[in-house]
């Protein structure tokens, strides 16, 4: 069917407001789908030109339960490199044994065990206080082990205090060279120091990062049953291959 | 997707007539079960192998054995009551199978999962049962609705 210039231009006048707001920011490339199982996600203009993404799980809702952003790869990446400021002011208070995971990094390839596919897991977990949280991680040892991988497969632990509006950054490089690594800047740059590293990360059985997802999913509500809310915004995301912008620095 | 207030369904089955019980072994994505609608599939959360340590897009843990029935939808609703230690057990629908495929509904032990089917032409879906740790838990698990087995 063809248009007529006049019928384009009656179109583009009479785009309801609404629509018009949803592209008035663009997607935070490449995190450009969206998914939930209990809860709403959705892109919604910021204050710059990316969206921010806005994610909630309802209340009482199961541990399987997800509103998330998401992007898949059609082959294996060796490193990524994702940066978002969070907002926290939407949780309830929640206790340190509440909480939720925030971003997935994953491969297709599934291996036996806990976790057995996760590159990176990145979660929150209360302390008790309104919108203070604490920053967990788990990732997957290999067979040379490490500080953080001794006694068990996997590594897992907690880096610090997240407050509203932290900007947190993650690098994952995993499938190439003799060992994986995972690292955590906190309200720092790339070029920073970073505030956590992982090393270690089993290359043998993790293939590189396939599936990234960011929102909220996998919530642990054994005291606080209450929905949970979180806005994600100044979203940057990178990986090696197609977006990989000079920022190995 | 949403719970629904469906709580004593899991009575209203176990009148239905022509109910079907099953208690097969667990089976994969290769070679999956098939099921139609109202049946009542019994097991445990350590029977088969587990090949699928997450759900939805690798974002639910999921280290358990799990159990796979393929489906395909018609329009409707489909109720899958899921019964068992509670917060023991996950079931899913997901449009693919593995561990990252798209989920569009879940639930866990104790609840609901509601299954919204669309007419046009999609499926088949996974109706796959999984369990967020790895210690051995009875399920029951209650599909009722206008699902189709699957050849």
């Amino acid at each position: 069917m063809r248009l007529s210039w006049l019928t384009v231009l009656v179109l583009l006048l009479g785009v309801p407001g609404a629509l018009r707001a949803q592209t008035l920011c663009e997607l935070p490339h490449p995190l450009d789908r969206l998914s939930t199982l209990h809860g709403s996600v959705a892109f919604v203009a910021g204050d710059g030109p990316a969206c921010d993404i806005d994610a909630s799980l309802e209340a009482e809702g199961p541990g399987a339960s997800g509103a998330f952003a998401w992007y898949s790869v059609p082959d294996r990446r060796s490193t990524f490199r994702i940066s978002f400021r969070i907002d926290t002011s939407g949780l309830p208070t929640l206790s340190p044994i509440d909480g939720t995971e925030i971003l997935a990094v994953t491969s297709r390839h599934g291996v036996p065990g806990f976790a057995g596919n996760a590159l990176l897991r990145v979660g929150l977990v209360g302390v008790g206080e309104p919108g203070l949280v604490y920053l967990t991680y788990a990732a997957r040892c290999g067979p040379a082990g490490g500080a953080v991988c001794s006694g068990g497969t996997i590594a897992a632990g907690v880096t610090g205090l997240v407050a509203n509006g932290d900007r947190l950054a993650f690098e994952v490089s995993i499938g190439a060279g003799a060992d994986g690594w995972a690292r955590f800047w906190q309200n720092a740059d790339f070029t920073d120091a970073p505030t956590a590293v992982v090393d270690n990360l089993d290359n043998a059985a993790l293939s590189g990062p396939e599936d990234i997802a960011l929102g909220a999913f996998n919530r642990f509500s054994a005291l606080q049953p209450d929905g949970m809310a979180l806005r994600f915004f100044q979203i940057q995301t990178f990986d090696d291959v197609v977006f990989w912008s000079g920022l190995d620095d | 997707m949403t719970d629904s207030p469906h709580v004593p369904f899991v009575f209203a089955l176990s009148v239905i007539s022509g109910l079907i019980a099953a208690d097969v072994a667990a089976q994969t994505c290769a070679a999956p079960e098939h099921a139609s609608a109202n049946v009542v599939l019994t097991g445990n959360t350590c029977d088969g192998a587990s090949t699928m340590p997450t759900q939805n897009h690798g974002t639910i843990l999921t280290p358990g054995a799990e159990r796979v029935l393929r489906v395909s939808g018609t329009y409707g609703v489909t109720d899958l009551v899921l019964t068992g230690d509670p917060q023991q057990v996950y079931v899913f629908v997901c449009s693919g199978c593995g561990p990252n495929a798209e989920c569009v509904a879940s639930g866990e032990s104790n609840g609901v999962a509601t299954f919204i089917e669309y007419p046009q032409g999609d499926g088949p879906y996974y109706v796959i049962v999984d369990s967020p740790t790895e210690q051995c838990s009875d399920y029951t698990l209650g599909v009722s609705g206008p699902l189709k087995q699957e050849p």
